[in-house]
């Protein structure tokens, strides 16, 4: 388990190293920074000569490749913020654009972007995966003594049909109906966090608000993915109800309730409680895709300003909790097996 | 052969068990259909056709961000594209010292209340000797009567082919035009804003808006009648030879460009995206199914590995299947590739950015398989069965081919359609985020509608979308149907 998270963020730390990205967007920055103390010399009242200004530019370059270390090879720069992340001493966020999708200033902690963001992760994905899981628990169950009904056989097709659609084309189509057709959803979602700031303060009044935007990814999340999660819920069960000591009980003519409580309910729960921690963990890393196809400030978009702007410290604490989380969820499980399921204890 | 044979045998089983449901009828015939237009389109392609997609000449006569042309079903106000071929049309001839002149007189019926896009004119001839230059002008005569003089004059260079086009070239004849036609306006015309789009001074209604304070102007449908004199100075040349060489010219052409166009309708840079998505099949097959060959066949040696020999080896690749299944696979497939869409620079950014997106998802999709191969094999080689035939000297090759192939195969099949799907699906969503390898996908199409086009260009946005859904529920249902072969205790 240790070993997956040294590895991620290891292999993290490589790829940003080893293809030159890092060095490429911090030799690009140094440029800018040049520049701009050129165009500033030569546009200053007391311009001083022209060597005069040749060798201060150079000197400055060279303070800002000593500042990055770029005066060191990249190993020697990214293997200490590897071992940092991993102390979770995440560092400071150089990139504005980072900062920027968590509302903060810039050269921000990199622990207080993920804070702002993930707030908003969970009121968005971590809420619709919720539902959706909660609609399957209930279909679920229902569906189970109508095998080969028109209901099943509709749930089954749904399923298919939103197996093939990915959430970010759902959500395009979304917005093009609700935001831009009919206009009862709004175009653009950044302002929601002021709503769910004040929220976080304790003003519930800032509940309608929040409501107000997260209602149409919410609805495009539930509507995709709960065809998959009834389908599945639905497979768990059928193993189960195909067990001989369900077809005995059902001989034995007890109560259908009791039998889906005490015959199907309680030997599912262990592959259930599986996917549904699973499944939530998996969320507070974001949708990497639908946020951005909705311009959501949460996880996934933190993670992908991250990337698209090279800011390896980001990039390194956010594959370093993404890990982390899922990492701690399958502890938990293992936990909950022993609860759930007395042949592990033996 | 013993073991070809085996294995057709299960697979003819899994066939039959597939087409006895609906799901599987559905799906066959889907995957069917897919297989016969992307056969068909990869005949069809054009050799490099990424680059003929990316700057294909023939894109500019199309207009751009055009809705289809059945669109107008839909209430869109549409123009269709309209083409004079000018080497099949009678010119009047007239010879006035020293030149001969070819009158064309076009009519162009504009019936629906818009502007078309844009007006081109072209001309690709090779004349006789003695001709010593030619020239193009064009008049417009508007349904209310009003005559633009000469928005097209220029000389034509005729030793190559030539393009005179009114959008783009010479915006100064329009103006000059328009200012000559509506002498009582010319106080209120602005220059910029003819230059800027002068369609709408051609085909529109002129008029002085006193809020404004400016000319304003309005769609004039109607009959529009061109006057194109192409004329030549010549010497010691019959007008009927120069006649005769636009006749066999390979090219002399007006056309009028419309607001919708073909089948899909046409992106920023006005090109088919009829065209786009059909090639688009090819390519989106071989995506799925290069990514789930080579996943399944890591997958299943990896796992008959683990499984037959065990020891340290299996140690092995249980552990990395354990790390590989913690780490996140999208954040690391979105660096690696945006990486190297930063930092390569060579020629062949596109086949080097798929390829790498290729391998990620390759590396990151057998373990699960690996896993099931592996349980069964371990309970597979404890069967008595094995056993006696070790007993009696098989080798290990032959006991995996003969007793465990044959019985893995349905996993095998599973697995293939499963992750078919998945390559695509991964391909497109990276494609849309913004990290574009460049290479003309379905995503790629997308990817450019959210770059370049607006939400409300459905014609845009829908179709790639649609298709990439329609190859993955083939899939998704040939996987349902599977999925019975594959758990018995699913059936009914």
């Amino acid at each position: 388990m240790a070993l997956a998270l040294l590895i991620a963020v290891f292999l993290t730390g490589f790829i940003l190293g080893a293809t030159g990205y890092i060095d490429t967007i911090i030799n690009s920055i140094i440029n800018e920074e040049v520049r701009a103390y050129r165009q500033a010399l030569t546009s200053s009242p007391q311009k001083p000569p022209a060597e005069e200004i040749e060798k201060l530019v150079a000197q400055r370059k060279q303070e800002l490749i000593a500042y990055w270390g770029m005066d060191k090879p990249w190993q020697a720069r990214i293997i200490p913020m590897v071992i940092n992340t991993f102390i979770l001493n995440l560092g400071r966020s150089p990139s504005p654009e980072v900062t920027n999708v968590a509302g903060l200033q810039p050269n921000s902690l990199v622990s207080d972007v993920i804070a702002a963001c993930l707030p908003r992760t969970i009121f968005m994905i971590t809420l619709a995966e919720a539902i959706t899981i909660l609609i399957a628990l209930a279909v679920g169950p229902f569906i189970v003594y109508r095998i080969g009904s028109f209901i099943d056989r509709f749930i089954v097709a749904y399923a298919a049909l939103m197996n093939a659609f990915p959430i970010w084309w759902v959500a395009l189509v979304m917005l093009l109906v609700f935001s831009y057709d009919l206009g009862v959803a709004p175009k653009q979602f950044r302002p929601v966090v002021t709503y769910i700031n004040a929220l976080l303060l304790g003003d519930l009044n800032a509940l309608i608000g929040v409501l107000n935007y997260v209602w149409l990814p919410i609805v495009t999340i539930v509507i995709v993915l709960s065809g998959p999660w009834i389908y599945g819920v639905r497979a768990m069960l059928i193993r189960i109800v195909k067990e001989d000591f369900v077809t005995a009980a059902i001989a034995r003519g007890l109560p259908e309730k009791q039998i889906l409580r005490r015959y199907i309910i309680r030997p599912a729960a262990s592959p259930i409680v599986t996917n549904v921690l699973l499944g939530l963990a998996g969320t507070l890393g974001g949708y990497i895709i639908t946020e951005s196809v909705f311009d959501w400030p949460g996880m996934g978009t933190l993670y992908y300003a991250a990337v698209t702007s090279g800011d390896a410290q980001t990039i390194l604490a956010l594959t370093y909790i993404f890990t982390l989380v899922y990492v701690i969820a399958r502890f938990i499980l293992e936990v909950l097996y022993i609860i759930l399921d007395p042949r592990v204890r033996l | 052969m013993s073991l070809l044979s085996k294995m057709y045998e299960s697979w003819s089983w899994i066939r039959k068990e597939i087409l006895s449901q609906v799901s599987g009828k559905v799906a066959f015939a889907l995957l069917i259909a897919l297989i016969v237009v992307s056969v068909y389109a990869a005949i069809l392609m054009p050799p490099d056709y990424a680059k003929y997609w990316d700057v294909g000449s023939k894109w500019v006569d199309n207009p751009y961000n055009a809705p289809p042309e059945w669109a107008s079903y839909l209430g869109y106000v549409c123009i269709p594209q309209t083409f004079y071929d000018l080497r099949a049309v009678k010119p009047g001839v007239s010879e006035v010292s020293g030149r001969v002149v070819f009158t064309y007189n076009i009519t162009y019926d504009l019936s629906a209340r818009d502007y078309p896009q844009g007006l081109r004119i072209r001309a690709n001839i090779v004349v006789p000797q003695g001709v010593r230059n030619a020239r193009i002008r064009v008049d417009v005569i508007k349904p209310d009567g009003a005559r633009l003089p000469a928005i097209i004059d220029t000389y034509v260079d005729l030793t190559n082919s030539s393009l005179i086009d009114l959008n783009l070239d010479k915006p100064e004849g329009i103006v000059t035009a328009v200012v000559s036609a509506y002498r009582d306006l010319v106080k209120f015309l602005s220059v910029e804003e003819i230059s800027i789009f002068p369609m709408k001074y051609i085909f529109g209604n002129l008029s002085y808006s006193e809020t404004l304070k400016k000319v304003e102007t309005t769609p004039l449908p109607g009959r529009y009648m061109f006057v194109i004199d192409f004329s030549f100075r010549v010497f010691n040349v019959q007008s009927q030879d120069i006649l005769r060489a636009v006749e066999r010219s390979k090219e002399f052409s007006l056309l009028i460009k419309g607001t919708c166009y073909g089948l899909m309708g046409t992106d920023y840079k006005g090109r088919d995206l009829a065209e786009g998505l059909f090639y688009g099949f090819p390519i989106a097959l071989a995506i799925g199914l290069l990514v789930a060959l080579a996943s399944t066949a890591i997958g299943v040696v990896a796992g008959l590995v683990s499984g037959y020999y065990g020891g340290f080896i299996d140690e092995l690749i249980q552990r990395t299947v354990d790390v590989m299944g913690s780490i996140p696979l999208l954040p690391i497939l979105i660096l690696i590739a945006q990486s190297i869409a930063k930092t390569y620079t060579g020629e062949d950014k596109p086949i080097v950015m798929l390829t790498a997106i290729f391998a990620v998802l390759i590396a990151f999709s057998w373990g699960g398989l690996a896993i099931i191969i592996r349980s069964m094999t371990l309970s597979i080689k404890s069967e008595l069965y094995v056993e006696a035939a070790k007993a009696v000297g098989a080798s290990n090759l032959r006991i995996i081919s003969k007793h465990i192939l044959p019985q893995i195969v349905p996993y095998i099949a599973a697995s293939l359609v499963y992750s078919t799907p998945n390559a695509i699906l991964t391909e497109a969503g990276l494609s849309v985020l913004g990290i574009r390898h460049g290479y003309p996908t379905w995503g790629n199409i997308l990817s450019e509608a959210r770059q370049y086009g607006t939400i409300s260009q459905w014609w845009w946005i829908l179709p790639p979308g649609f298709l990439i859904a329609i190859v993955s529920l083939t899939f998704v249902l040939l996987g349902l149907a599977l999925e019975k072969v594959v758990e018995p205790k699913l059936r009914r």
